[in-house]
C-alpha cells in the first residue's frame, strides 16, 4: 500500500550561502512535519555529521550552479539522490550548459531538477525543450526573486512548464522552497516551507522518494493537501483535503496551458477524450495557496 | 507637498492580550526591526496600550478588533478602531449590516475611524452588506492571516472584487493591506506572521493624529512588498513611481467601475489621464516575483 511522503528538495545551508547550519535546517523540517529532505547547496554535496533523532529521510542533493555569459545567466540544476559531488560545467550558451550539467547529474547516479528559470531571467522553454534527460522543473520557487510570476513579454514559471509539455517532452513540474535564511522570517527573506512536494512511494527510502520524482508519482504543493490521485490514461481524479472553511477550484489543462475543464469542490474529475495531448490539474484554493499534479501524456492510438 | 514623508504600519497585530502568542513588547519589537514607523496593536475587544515605551520602537497607534459574532457565533464582523480613545464593547447584533453598523458607530464615538476586516473569513459578508454601511472608512484587501479567502471561488468574490464592488457603488472607502498577525515564534505560510501586509501613509508627520487622518483620507498605499517613491492623484490623473528592486518587472492596472480594466503600463512609471467617465480610477500594481501595491481610488464626477 503506498503512502504519501512531503519532502523539499531545494534547501540551503551554511555550506553554501544559507545562514543555518545543516543540523538546525533539518530540525526547521522535522519540526514542520516534513518526511524527506534534499540538502541542496551549490556545488557541494551536503551530508550530516550527525543524524538527526526522529529527522526525515536525508536525500543526498547538489544545486549544480553554473554560470555563463560572464556570470549574468544563472544555470543551477538539482542533482537529486547523486552518489557523488557534481562539479558544475561553465559554458558558452544556454541549452549545451544545462544539458552537460544534466548529464553530469545523471552520471553521478541522480535525477535533474531545472531551477527557477526566470531567476535573473535566465532562460525558458525555448531551450528547456531542447535538453533531454531532465526529469524535472521548477513550477514554483519559494524565493521572493526568481519572478515566478513572469510579466509582460516573460513567462511565468507555469507558462514554461506548460511550454516544455506542449513540446511533447515530459517533464515533471515541482514547487520547491530554495531556503537560505532559518533566522528571520520576512516576506522578503528566502524562508522555508512556501513550496514542496508530496510523493507516493512504497516506503520511505532514498531509492523509493527518488524513483517517485523520476516517475512523476507525486504532485506539488503551495498549501493544498490531497487525500487522493488517481491518473489513468482514461480519467484523473482528485480528492482534496478541506482545510478550514476554503473553497476548491481546479482547472484541467492541456498543451499551450488550454483550459479544458475546470470544477468546483473536493472531488474534481477529468475523462480524458484521447485527443488532449496531455492532460494535468492545477488546484487552486480560496487562501491563494495551489497544486499542481503531473501530467498525463495521451496518445493518439488510444 | 515637500515636507510630507511616507511612513510604514501595520494595522492589524494580535498579542497576549487576546490571542497572539507574544506579548506586546516583544511584538513592538519585531515591528521595529523590520523597519516599521508606526504599529497599531489590535486585539480582539481589547485596546491594548504599552507598559512600557520600547526605546526606538514605531509610533503607537490605540487600537482594537472590535469582535462581534451573530447567528450563534457563526458570522464573525470583525472592525479595527484606529485611534480610538477609550476601549469599545463590541456589539453582537442580530443581523449583518446593522451589526457592522453599530460597531462602526460605536468605534467613531470612541474617536476613531473604522476598519472592516478580512470579509471573507468564513465567508461573513460582503460588498453587498459593506454597500448598505454608513460611516466605515477602511477595509482590508489583504490580510495576511491564511485563513481567510481572500481569492474568493467560484460564486464568492475576492477580496478585491468586494472592494470593487463597495466602490462602485458609489461608496468612498479605502483598501489596506495588514498582517493579522498571531504568531511570533514559529514561522511558516500556514501560520499568522507578521511582514505580509502593510499600509504606507503620506503625512506631515509621524503624529498619532496625523497618521488617522491620512488614512481616514486615503493619503497612504497598501502593500505585500512593492515600494512606491511617488504617487500623486488628482481629478485629472493619476501617476506613480515604483522602487526598482533587483530584475522584477512591475506591472501597473488601471482600473475603474466594476473592476474594468482601464489601461495596463509596464515599467518603473506608470500614468492614467481620467477620461471622466469612469466612475473611479484606482491602480494595481503587480511584481514578477508576486507581491503587490494598491493605490487609493479617485472618483471621478461625471458630468
Amino acid at each position: 500500500m503506498p503512502n504519501w511522503y512531503k519532502g523539499n528538495i531545494h534547501t540551503h545551508t551554511t555550506k553554501s550561502d544559507g545562514d543555518a547550519d545543516p543540523e538546525v535546517v533539518v530540525k526547521w523540517f522535522m519540526e514542520h512535519g516534513y518526511d524527506f529532505l534534499v540538502l541542496s547547496d551549490h556545488n557541494h554535496r551536503t551530508i550530516l555529521e550527525h543524524e538527526v533523532e526522529g529527522g526525515p529521510l536525508m536525500v543526498p542533493g547538489e544545486e549544480v550552479s553554473a554560470r555563463i555569459d560572464n556570470g549574468s545567466i544563472p544555470i543551477h540544476i538539482n542533482g537529486i539522490g547523486i552518489t557523488r559531488v557534481v562539479e558544475p560545467y561553465h559554458g558558452d550558451e544556454i541549452v549545451d550548459t544545462i544539458q552537460r550539467n544534466v548529464n553530469a547529474i545523471l552520471a553521478a547516479g541522480g535525477i535533474a531538477s531545472i531551477n527557477h528559470p526566470n531567476y535573473q531571467w535566465a532562460f525558458d522553454h525555448t531551450h528547456v525543450r531542447e535538453v533531454d534527460g531532465a526529469s524535472l522543473l521548477e513550477v514554483f520557487n519559494g524565493s521572493p526573486i526568481t519572478n515566478n510570476e513572469g510579466g509582460p513579454g516573460k513567462f511565468t514559471a507555469e507558462e514554461i512548464w506548460d511550454g516544455v509539455l506542449t513540446a511533447g517532452k515530459p517533464i515533471f513540474g515541482v514547487a520547491a522552497d530554495d531556503s537560505h535564511h532559518y533566522f528571520d522570517f520576512a516576506h522578503d527573506r528566502l524562508n522555508p516551507g512556501r513550496g514542496w512536494v508530496v510523493v507516493e512511494a512504497d516506503e520511505l527510502t532514498v531509492d523509493a522518494i527518488v524513483n517517485g520524482l523520476a516517475s512523476g508519482s507525486f504532485y506539488s504543493s503551495t498549501g493544498v493537501t490531497l487525500e487522493a490521485l488517481e491518473s489513468t490514461d482514461e480519467r484523473i481524479s482528485l480528492t482534496i483535503e478541506q482545510y478550514a472553511t476554503c473553497l476548491y477550484r481546479t482547472v484541467f489543462s492541456g498543451p499551450d496551458g488550454r483550459v479544458l475543464a475546470e470544477r468546483e469542490g473536493l472531488e474534481p474529475t477529468y475523462e480524458i477524450q484521447g485527443d488532449e495531448g496531455f492532460v494535468r490539474a492545477t488546484v487552486y484554493s480560496s487562501l491563494g495557496v495551489k497544486a499542481w499534479t503531473q501530467p498525463v501524456f495521451v496518445s493518439e492510438e488510444n | 507637498m515637500s515636507d510630507f514623508a511616507w511612513y510604514k504600519g501595520n494595522l492589524h497585530t494580535h498579542t497576549t492580550e487576546s490571542d497572539g502568542d507574544a506579548d506586546p513588547e516583544f511584538v513592538v519589537n519585531w515591528f521595529m526591526e523590520h523597519g516599521y514607523d508606526f504599529l497599531m496593536l489590535s486585539d480582539h475587544n481589547h485596546r491594548t496600550i504599552l507598559e512600557h515605551e520600547v526605546e526606538g520602537g514605531p509610533l503607537m497607534i490605540p487600537g482594537e478588533e472590535v469582535s462581534a459574532r451573530i447567528e450563534f457565533g457563526q458570522i464573525p464582523i470583525h472592525i479595527n478602531g484606529i485611534g480610538i480613545s477609550r476601549v469599545v464593547e463590541p456589539i453582537h447584533g442580530n443581523d449583518i449590516v446593522s451589526t457592522i453598523q453599530a460597531n462602526v458607530d460605536a468605534i467613531h464615538d470612541a474617536n476613531g475611524i473604522a476598519q472592516l476586516n478580512h470579509p471573507n473569513f468564513r465567508w461573513a459578508f460582503d460588498h453587498t452588506h459593506i454597500n448598505q454601511v454608513r460611516g466605515a472608512d477602511l477595509m482590508e484587501v489583504y490580510n495576511g492571516h491564511p485563513g481567510v479567502n481572500l481569492f474568493g471561488a467560484p460564486g464568492k468574490p475576492s477580496t478585491e472584487e468586494i472592494w470593487d464592488g463597495v466602490l462602485s457603488a458609489g461608496k468612498v472607502i479605502f483598501g489596506t493591506a495588514t498582517d493579522d498577525s498571531h504568531r511570533y515564534y514559529d514561522y511558516h505560510p500556514g501560520m499568522s506572521n507578521p511582514g505580509r501586509g502593510w499600509v504606507v501613509v503620506r503625512a506631515p508627520e509621524l503624529t498619532v493624529d496625523a497618521i488617522v487622518d491620512g488614512l481616514a483620507t486615503g493619503e497612504f498605499y497598501s502593500s505585500t512588498g512593492i515600494v512606491l517613491n511617488d504617487l500623486e492623484q488628482s481629478e485629472e490623473s493619476v501617476s506613480l513611481e515604483i522602487k526598482e528592486e533587483s530584475d522584477f518587472i512591475f506591472t501597473t492596472t488601471f482600473s475603474g467601475r466594476d473592476g474594468k480594466v482601464l489601461a495596463e503600463e509596464t515599467g518603473l512609471s506608470a500614468s492614467y489621464t481620467i477620461r471622466g467617465d469612469e466612475g473611479y480610477v484606482r491602480a494595481t500594481v503587480r511584481s514578477s516575483s508576486g507581491g503587490n501595491a494598491w493605490t487609493q481610488p479617485v472618483f471621478v464626477r461625471g458630468d
